[in-house]
């Protein structure tokens, strides 16, 4: 089960990245800037469809599979803090604009792509216990 | 895990990847960096999950210690 949530999880995060970047760019805008503010844009509005479908079935799911709850707790931890994270290293960059803050940018792109890729992953195995399409 | 499982949680994904898509597609009309009206939205937004203040973002006790039905 665990290598099949892997087998899955890495497409999943390859395509979030790539949706993340294709878009054309307007004028004078810094793609670095514009991924990771879209970057960040999209993983709330994931994170917020996940937790409000786990809350609002909790008492189901819950019955179902303890995991899919303590799932969404830890993303519920980390999730802000990471994405606080890539916002800071956002605008340091947007004042200093270096190679190592684009590096920085970059690290916190990973890992907010890698918590919504989780989140992703646990509501599509959440649906898929209650029978449902997401 | 059955192939039908498997292959239904590969659809539950790629409808979440649809979704997300449909969303960035609304985002990518402004392509452009947020404005500073934007900006401040999303990270008061954020501050409000951070503080606990979004119910869906808050961190609740379990249900029961009861074991799940599998």
């Amino acid at each position: 089960m665990k290598g099949n949530m892997n087998k899955l999880q890495i497409p999943t995060l390859v395509f979030l990245l790539l949706l993340a970047g294709c878009s054309a760019l307007a004028p004078g805008a810094d793609p670095v800037v514009v991924r990771a503010e879209q970057t960040a844009g999209a993983a709330k509005k994931t994170l917020d469809n996940f937790f409000q479908f786990e809350r609002a079935n909790r008492d189901s799911l819950w019955k179902l599979d303890h995991g899919i709850k303590h799932t969404a707790d830890i993303l519920r931890v980390r999730a802000p803090a990471s994405i606080k994270a890539l916002r800071a290293a956002t605008k340091t960059y947007k004042a200093v604009k270096s190679q190592e803050h684009i590096d920085a940018v970059d690290l916190w792109l990973a890992e907010v792509a890698a918590l919504v890729g989780q989140a992703q992953t646990t509501l599509a195995q959440s649906t898929q216990k209650l029978g449902r399409n997401p | 895990m059955s192939t039908f499982a498997i292959a239904q949680l590969v659809l539950g994904i790629v409808a979440q990847g649809i979704q997300l898509l449909t969303q960035l597609r609304e985002t990518s009309k402004k392509t452009g960096e947020w404005t500073v009206e934007q900006e401040k939205a999303f990270d008061d937004n954020l501050e409000k999950a951070l503080a606990g203040e979004d119910p869906n973002w808050k961190v609740e006790p379990d249900p029961t210690n009861e074991a799940p039905m599998n």
